[in-house]
């Protein structure tokens, strides 16, 4: 089931194209809008927006589940009493920029959210509200995780019937000084290395991706910095929409990184999503919910 | 929308700016140039000196300590100054967008600051403006664009409300951020502004794609990466040792300072600058305007060079060489039908009259040269002309209603694939249509394709006549139909004469050339053949078009270039990225050239980025590092030669310079490991590196090129400038030997002199004073059979035009005067605390010269051997 975190404002209305989009690829074919009165928004114009927005859904033929929710401890925790527990469901949300705070993610109700591990999680940064959620031409910028596109796959097959082209990018991160003393046996090898990482994934959404046909290709990027790897392949390959994971980092790591994830919000030229899918609870992943969460390492693992 | 959805819509998207906000950058840059290797390598030893003038003054530690500082101070000045200039483009880029534009807001017009628009905004187009964001246009009149800063092509657009399925930058329905309106009026709805409008997008990629250091960097600081680890590792074993020897601990201070200055050669990155700015003003005489000094030697390692046709392989003059019957490939015999197919040609054509010539497209320039050769009246057959319908990128056509051969008639000029669904007859050459099925039009095709075949561009003419009446509002649309194909107009760019001998020089050093055109594949593959780029009758294999570039994986680009493409036909400068990515993923050092605002990108992507002087714009000029005055291919291959030669040279150099490590090293090591004087002071070694070899380095920086340098392939990327051979030949050979003859002499003073082994010496004692001052001179002279000997790897060196080159002659000079002047000179001895020496002494130092000079010709000769018989 696709919930969606609706608050209302004009961002939110953007987010809902997403939500109803991935709503209509999902086997219920309902979308869960769920509102928290926080009061930030009039009651009134929050009503009639949800009007507009059902009626949007009956086009879709989408059938619409409304949720208004009192406001509990905060958004967050009434957010995560709203929707159950389990993979099969995932929440739908925005990254705005606050009026004080100049952040998009970092200490927002989505940074909570993705930092639970109840269910899944997609955070969406939008530019091109003009795409009404719908874009064809995806950046992939896997991590390289051994378990490869599994945590994206949830998420990604639900824009499947209308995308037209997928690159993947893998950045293999060195610091400056590094990079500009690299030899070129290493550079190859470190690209190969990648190259074998992003084949794999390639397979992995190849073999699961049924019959849509989109076209597909792999890049690798050696460089000092990720953010800008991302940008520069997504304004040379028209991209209309980063999709990229999330994963935890210290508090430390963090700060010393200075949150580049805002950096690639701020700056992208089209839109992003960040996921977060979430796999079996055990006993150790209860020790890594204490760790802070960092979405700033979460495209990039050293090498 | 109201000023609360407005503002809201601004906080969430941005500001319409195409500039990356980043605050930080010139004092990151700045901070960069004071962090690298040979930097921190100078500032060390400065600020040893200063310790030490504080520790013990007097020795005049503190002149060294600003001596170094101020080198390393200079140096990071210069690259900053360099990094600095190449970040023009986003003032170039700038100039592209309105300050204020007009607005339809709460249903009235309103004049904002452009970087105030916000998507949904409903912006008003006019005649003359220039668009500040991707816009979908919903009200149309008459309206006509200019792309040229997203596709290169100054062609006017015609612009209308109607969907369209083509690629986004394709599309008639939409204007474009950076593009300007030549005609008409009309209402567009915003969909994207600033870093993510198309033009933002370009903007962004000229900022945000940081060039690759170039292979002499990379070497270099492999190069000082190396020496440093030699001269700190020797410097701290030996300062160590000292300490545990019971040496005090400024002998042992002094000592690691001088094994870390020794090891250092301090000139040397000074003049690898002065080289290549020597090397840059050579270019400049050879039309190529070098902006990074780096880019000098970058393009004497290229593998690769990706061109533009028109204008750099060609000469973009274009004339019309052919007019053929759309039933037989022969020129037309009859004047009266070439004058009749011109005049149909300049019917859907707007080209205006000039004092010297015609203005406006090219082709339709060429097309009104040739009419008005055969005396014609241009300006006739413009009055006749009763409406234009302005060439249309999608459509790929041109049109117009005119009266020619005094018939009212609808003509249509363009590409054949386009018109061919709306022809029905085809004409004869007597001028009689006939009718025509599939079969006769392939015939037709067949035509085209063997004049694009032999490197034509080629245009088709249809037409059909109309009835009297008023065709003012008469939709294009409507009168496309049962028409009838007057002929072909084959015009050709001709080839450069200069190219096809650069193309050859090429080949033979080993430097790929490939074609980027948006030509049609068949005139792009005559092309190549003619400038001899590939074999005639190579097959279709060698040539990728843009549509196929599209739908390939980088993998697969790779793969087909390894199998030999060497043409890019139809392709737009966008897809330049893509080659540049392909090409780099094989490791090739990439030369890229560029005339457009779009070409910024993959001119800034490439190791080489080329401009185009004469035909560039501000925006591709300033993100190129190289710009071609002549945009002449051929200055390209000599903009090479003269890289490969700056490179060769800097090898020479380097060699030369490091020889004089091994005798300002070996003092010391005795120094700490016997009971012996110390043969060479800090400020003498400082004398060498900043001083005596700096303009024996600048000569064999401006020796000539070797004739041979064209005929090697690029050298390898993994050879570096240090390599093991240059390394033992400097330290272990030529080094030894310059330590060996000046110790000898330094000892033979002591001795002579009085002095016994083991007996200490004050620095102020005349004895020791002339010592070291004939070690010092003995190096001196001992570098000018050094530097004869670099001036060619197998050939004596006393050959080939030693006076040709007045800095060597200059050289020379300054080290026998310098050899001279400390120890008879005195303000020169009291600076280096030198003395006199006998002069037969003298002259036994002046014998290094041939000894050096011989045994190094020896050794070359041996290895000349030792190959002949390998």
């Amino acid at each position: 089931m696709i919930y969606l975190a609706y608050d209302g404002s004009l961002n939110g209305d953007w987010i809902f194209r997403y939500a109803l989009r991935l709503a209509s690829q999902s086997e219920e074919k309902k979308l869960h809008l769920i509102h928290v009165r926080d009061g930030g928004l009039p009651e009134e114009l929050v009503e009639q927006k949800l009007l507009d927005l059902r009626e949007e859904c009956r086009a879709a033929d989408i059938g619409l589940i409304r949720e208004i929710r009192p406001l509990e401890k905060s958004v967050f925790q009434s957010l995560l009493r709203a929707v159950p527990e389990g993979r099969s469901h995932c929440l739908v949300c925005g990254t705005r920029v606050r009026s004080r705070r100049q952040t998009y993610l970092s200490g927002t109700v989505s940074e909570q959210l993705l930092r639970q591990r109840k269910f899944s999680v997609m955070a969406v940064r939008v530019v091109q509200p003009g795409l009404l959620g719908n874009p064809h031409h995806f950046l992939i910028p896997p991590a390289g995780h051994p378990r490869g596109f599994a945590s994206g796959w949830p998420v990604f097959r639900l824009f499947l019937p209308q995308v037209a082209t997928v690159h993947l990018l893998r950045c293999i991160k060195f610091s400056s000084f590094h990079s500009r003393n690299l030899s070129l046996q290493k550079k190859r090898s470190l690209h190969e290395k990648g190259f074998k990482h992003l084949s794999k994934v390639r397979d992995e959404i190849l073999e699961k991706k049924g019959s849509p046909e989109f076209f597909l290709d792999l890049y690798i990027a050696v460089s000092n910095d990720w953010v800008r790897e991302i940008l520069v392949h997504a304004s040379t390959l028209k991209i209309q929409m980063i999709l990229l994971g999330a994963s935890e980092r210290t508090l430390a790591r963090r700060v010393l990184q200075s949150d580049p994830f805002e950096r690639l919000l701020r700056d992208s030229p089209c839109d992003v999503g960040i996921y977060r899918g979430i796999r079996r609870l055990h006993a150790r992943s209860r020790t890594l919910k204490r760790m802070r969460f960092s979405v700033s390492s979460a495209a990039v693992r050293r090498d | 929308m109201n000023s609360a959805e407005i503002a809201e819509r601004l906080r969430e998207i941005g500001k319409n700016t195409v500039e990356v906000r980043d605050p930080w950058k010139w004092v990151r840059s700045l901070v960069r140039q004071f962090t690298n290797f040979f930097t921190i390598l100078l500032i060390l030893p400065a600020v040893m000196c200063f310790v030490a003038d504080r520790l013990q003054p007097g020795e005049s530690m503190n002149v060294l300590g600003w001596a170094l500082l101020g080198v390393s101070l200079l140096n990071a000045f210069f690259s900053f100054v360099q990094e600095f200039r190449a970040e023009r483009a986003m003032e170039a880029l700038k100039k592209f967008l309105p300050p204020k534009v007009e607005v339809i807001r709460e249903n009235s017009t309103a004049s904002i600051l452009a970087e105030e628009l916000v998507t949904g905004d409903v912006l008003l187009v006019n005649e003359g403006d220039r668009i500040p964001a991707d816009a979908r246009l919903v009200k149309c009149d008459d309206l006509v664009a200019n792309n040229a800063p997203l596709t290169g092509e100054s062609k006017p657009i015609k612009l209308d409300t109607s969907a369209s399925g083509q690629h986004l930058v394709e599309s008639s329905n939409i204007v474009f951020a950076g593009c300007s309106i030549l005609k008409g009026n009309g209402l567009a709805v915003v969909f994207a502004t600033g870093l993510r409008t198309e033009f933002g997008k370009i903007a962004h990629l000229s900022q945000a794609i940081h060039r690759t250091p170039s292979p002499l960097e990379r070497e270099t600081a492999h190069m000082v990466r190396i020496l440093t680890i030699i001269a700190v590792t020797m410097g701290f074993s030996f300062f160590l040792y000292g300490v545990f020897s019971g040496r005090s601990w400024w002998v042992n201070l002094v000592f690691m300072m001088g094994i870390i200055v020794a090891n250092v050669p301090e000139g040397l990155l000074p003049t690898f600058t002065l080289s290549l700015a020597m090397g840059s003003l050579r270019m400049a005489r050879k039309n190529v305007l070098v902006k990074g000094l780096n880019a000098v030697e970058a393009m004497g390692a290229v593998h690769v060079i990706c061109t533009d046709k028109t204008g750099t392989l060609t000469r973009n003059r274009l004339a019309v060489t052919h007019l053929t019957s759309s039933l037989e490939n022969r020129s037309l015999d009859s004047a009266e039908e070439r004058t009749f197919l011109l005049e149909l040609a300049l019917c859907a054509s707007e080209v205006r009259k000039t004092k010297e010539s015609f203005s406006g497209d090219p082709l339709d320039v060429a097309v009104a040269e040739l009419y008005s050769q055969g005396k014609g009246d241009v300006s006739a057959v413009g009055e006749a002309r009763l409406r234009h319908f302005a060439f249309d990128a999608e459509k790929r056509r041109a049109a117009g209603i005119g009266v020619v051969n005094s018939q009212l008639v609808f003509t249509v000029k363009g590409a054949w694939e386009n018109l061919r669904p709306m022809v029905s007859q085809l004409r004869a050459e007597e001028g009689k249509p006939q009718q025509v099925d599939d079969e006769g039009l392939d015939r037709a095709e067949n035509i085209m394709g063997e004049m694009a075949a032999s490197g034509l561009r080629v245009i088709a003419l249809a037409y059909r006549t109309l009835p009297e009446g008023d065709y003012s509002e008469t939709p294009q649309e409507e009168l496309e139909k049962d028409l009838i194909v007057a002929g072909f107009v084959g015009i050709e760019d001709p080839v450069r004469p200069e190219v096809p001998a650069a193309v050859e020089k090429c080949r033979n050093a080993g430097i790929d050339v490939i074609m980027i055109t948006g030509d049609h594949p068949d005139t792009a593959r005559a092309v190549a053949v003619k400038c001899g780029m590939v074999p005639a009758g190579t097959g279709k294999g060698i040539v990728i078009t843009g549509d196929a570039l599209d739908r390939m994986s980088q993998k697969d680009l790779v793969r087909r270039l390894d199998d030999g493409v060497r043409v890019f036909a139809r392709s737009t400068p966008d897809q330049k990225m893509k080659i540049v990515g392909a090409l780099k993923a094989m490791d090739r050092v990439v030369a890229m050239t560029g005339d457009g605002v779009n070409d910024a990108p993959a001119l800034r992507a490439a190791d080489v980025g080329i401009a185009m002087g004469e035909s560039g714009t501000d925006v591709a000029r300033a993100s190129a590092q190289i710009i071609l005055l002549d945009d002449n291919f051929a200055s390209i291959v000599a903009g090479i030669e003269e890289g490969r030669t700056v490179f060769s040279n800097i090898k020479k150099f380097t060699n030369y310079v490091l020889v004089s490590n091994g005798p300002e090293i070996l003092p010391y090591l005795l120094y700490v490991l016997l009971p012996v004087p110390l043969a060479l002071t800090v400020i003498q070694i400082l004398s060498i590196d900043l001083g005596t070899d700096i303009i024996p380095s600048m000569a064999l920086g401006q020796e000539p090129p070797d004739a041979e340098e064209m005929n090697r392939p690029p050298r390898d990327q993994n050879e570096g400038l240090l390599t093991l051979p240059l390394i033992s030949h400097s330290y272990l050979f030529l080094g030894l030997l310059e330590a060996l003859w000046s110790m000898t002499l330094f000892f033979l003073v002591l001795i002579q002199g009085g002095w016994h082994y083991g007996q200490d010496l004050g620095t102020a004692d005349p004895l020791y004073r002339s010592a070291t001052g004939i070690a010092l001179a003995t190096i001196l002279l001992m570098q000018i059979g050094n530097l004869l000997g670099r001036r060619f790897r197998s050939r004596s060196g006393l050959d080939g035009g030693i006076f040709r080159n007045r800095l060597l002659i200059l050289g020379i000079i300054i080290q026998i005067v310098f050899s001279w002047a400390l120890l008879y000179f005195p303000p020169v001895q009291k600076v280096l605390a030198t003395g006199p020496v006998a002069l037969d002494v003298y002259l036994l130092a002046w014998l290094g010269i041939p000894l050096i000079f011989g045994l190094d010709y020896l050794r070359k000769k041996g290895l000349l051997l030792v190959r002949k018989e390998g």
